[in-house]
């Protein structure tokens, strides 16, 4: 077993250790609302979030990344293979799976790439279970959640005396190790806490939305439907969705030129806006906004899963509560799931 | 159900019945909260509903029906609009069945994982003054009270504009929401030539923010769609407001008021001051 306890305190002791030897990136409040960013001071670090209004997607697939500069003179600089490492604390359970499907996704071969993997392998996982999901949470559906994820290398899980610690990877192995101090072997009565805990949650958010997931796959041959065309009546075209998913990874780059060179930009890209397929003959495969919103949720929910085995979806919710114009993805799996 | 929503219910029912109108845009509640609907037919009347949660203004959505004869639920700031962009030579008149409907202001929406539970009225409700569409086929009158004014009061100049844009995604919500912007392609998008190149720099982002401000000056009617959509919060309907203050003092011009006064940009006058 590598089932692990450790108490408030020494969490506490762990997260200031952690800052002085690593770069800790954990959620703090600001202005209402939580985010992650590297802190200096894990004191500021709170633990009785629910999650973060964006994904914390962004510090393994910046908004916005170099490629490489061109200078005519010296030839081709790449974008630096230098990552340092970091350690991702406290990210929920349905954000750390994203990772494991984007790491299905973006590191199989032959078309890996490598900017991702480089960050992915120089960065430590550590997700804090949620006991009280939020209003649009649907993880049990793709079972990422909400106590325990796929991607991350620790989870910590919140009980009544501390923190229950499940070592996921090798990488989780060696973190404990290091802290060794601080962790204790779980004892029979907190094991069986986590797992009523594990069962309590999921009938909870099972009762809320209960949907076959191996049935979504249709949703592929049913395109065209009228839900859709409903549903892209009321789509404003914003890229808000993908821009909010923790799982949504297309890019467009941006050439431009700077005084003595010539520069290659990569950032986010959605498949809601007009320009992501219209080519440069003009010729434009989803010219609707419901052929685009159809392949959003075509994509999500049958594309990937037939190719890499993984839903593209982790019921994280975001989509469903910043969507200026209330376009609700449980509404695709109530009817196709 | 409070009065209002059955007075609407009514009209609408009449309306489509009638077939004085093809459709009518309203609002309706759902699990992800209320949003907007497009009622075809008189027996779905029954989804249109009227809260303080009718925020995302409507008028946006008129430029996709422009053949049709629409109905709209329209607060005082989307009837502002539909002045606005009738002067502009963007909507026809004709083809549009305003149902005015009294507003006490709207809330500001609780986004994804906020820590706050408590409902507050947006800023921009707070500012306005005009609670009935100027143009109007119908009335409905609010049976509601005002909504609480909670929000601390803060002076523009003390936001950090440059690390607020800091905070913008460019996911152009606040673009695809707003009732004005109808260019066929936004500065922000256009390749040949790129006016802001996106991926490249924050500053550039400035430089969108700054376009767009430019833009709505004497033309935004405060609806705050854009401030309400911004999944950072950006206030960008303080920036505009203050814009407008601007061409209240210059030119004497607010807009959206009535459609005889011709927006100043639109007009010359001889001896005019650059």
């Amino acid at each position: 077993m590598r089932m692990f306890s450790i108490t408030e305190e020494s969490l506490k002791v762990f997260l200031r250790e952690l800052s002085l030897k690593h770069v800790l990136i954990a959620p703090f409040e600001r202005d209402g609302y939580f985010e992650f960013d590297v802190l200096k001071n894990p004191d500021v670090i709170n633990l009785n979030y629910t999650n973060t209004r964006l994904s914390p997607k962004r510090f393994f697939l910046p908004q916005r990344q170099l490629v490489f500069k061109h200078y005519p003179r010296k030839g081709f600089t790449e974008e630096s293979k230098e990552y340092s490492s970091f350690v991702l604390f406290g990210i929920r359970p349905c954000d750390a799976s994203a990772l494991s499907v984007l790491d299905n996704i973006l590191l199989s071969p032959p078309y890996k790439d490598a900017s991702y993997e480089n960050r992915r392998k120089n960065a430590i996982v550590i997700s804090l279970s949620c006991t009280k999901p939020m209003a649009e949470c649907f993880c049990n559906v793709f079972e990422t959640g909400p106590i325990r994820g796929m991607g991350e290398d620790l989870t910590f899980t919140p009980t009544r005396s501390g923190f229950i610690v499940e070592a996921r990877t090798p990488r989780g192995v060696s973190v404990i190790e290091e802290f060794g101090k601080l962790f204790r072997k779980a004892d029979g009565e907190m094991l069986e806490e986590y797992s009523r805990l594990i069962s309590k949650v999921l009938d909870e958010m099972n009762r809320r939305l209960k949907v076959d997931k191996t049935r979504l796959i249709r949703i592929e041959k049913e395109a065209g439907e009228e839900f859709f065309q409903l549903n892209a009546q009321r789509c404003i075209e914003c890229s808000l969705c993908s821009f909010a998913c923790p799982l949504c990874y297309c890019f467009e780059t941006e050439d431009c030129l700077e005084k003595d060179s010539y520069v290659r930009f990569r950032g986010w890209d959605t498949c809601i806006s007009p320009l992501f397929t219209r080519m440069a003959s003009g010729l434009d495969p989803r010219v609707t906004k419901a052929d685009r919103l159809c392949h959003r949720f075509c994509h999500k929910l049958s594309r990937i899963p037939l190719a890499f085995n993984a839903y593209g979806c982790v019921g994280c919710g975001r989509c469903v509560s910043l969507c200026p114009a209330g376009i609700d993805i449980r509404e695709v799996l109530k009817k196709w799931g | 159900m409070s009065s209002p929503e059955i007075e609407l219910r009514k009209l609408a029912r009449n309306l489509l019945e009638r077939k004085v109108v093809d459709l009518v845009i309203g609002y309706e509640d759902s699990e992800a909260g209320v949003r907007p609907c497009f009622i075809k037919e008189p027996g779905e009347v029954e989804k249109l509903v009227w809260n303080p949660d009718c925020r995302l203004s409507l008028v946006r959505y008129l430029r996709g029906f422009k053949e049709k004869k629409v109905g709209i639920v329209a607060k005082g700031c989307d009837g502002r609009a539909i002045v606005e962009l009738i002067k502009e030579n963007q909507l026809d008149r004709k083809n549009i069945f305003i149902i005015a409907v009294e507003c006490n202001g709207v809330y500001k929406p609780v986004k994804y994982g906020s820590s706050k539970t408590r409902r507050q009225m947006a800023e921009y409700c707070e500012k306005c003054e005009v609670r009935v569409s100027p143009i109007k086929d119908y009335l409905i009158k609010s049976d509601e009270k005002a909504l609480e004014e909670t929000i601390p009061k803060g002076d523009i100049e003390d936001l950090d504009w440059l690390s607020l844009f800091r905070k913008c995604l460019r996911c152009m919500a606040c673009v695809r929401s707003c009732p004005f912007c109808y260019c066929t392609e936004c500065s922000i998008e256009g390749f040949k030539p790129a006016l802001v190149h996106r991926l490249v720099d924050p500053v550039e982002l400035f430089t969108f923010h700054l376009i767009r401000a430019i833009h709505m000056a004497g033309r935004c009617v405060e609806c705050g769609a854009c401030e309400s959509s911004c999944p950072v919060e950006i206030p960008l309907t303080r920036l505009y407001h203050e814009l407008n203050e601007w061409f209240r003092e210059n030119y004497g011009y607010v807009p959206g008021l009535n459609l005889e006064q011709a927006p100043p940009p639109l007009v010359f006058k001889e001896g005019e001051k650059p």
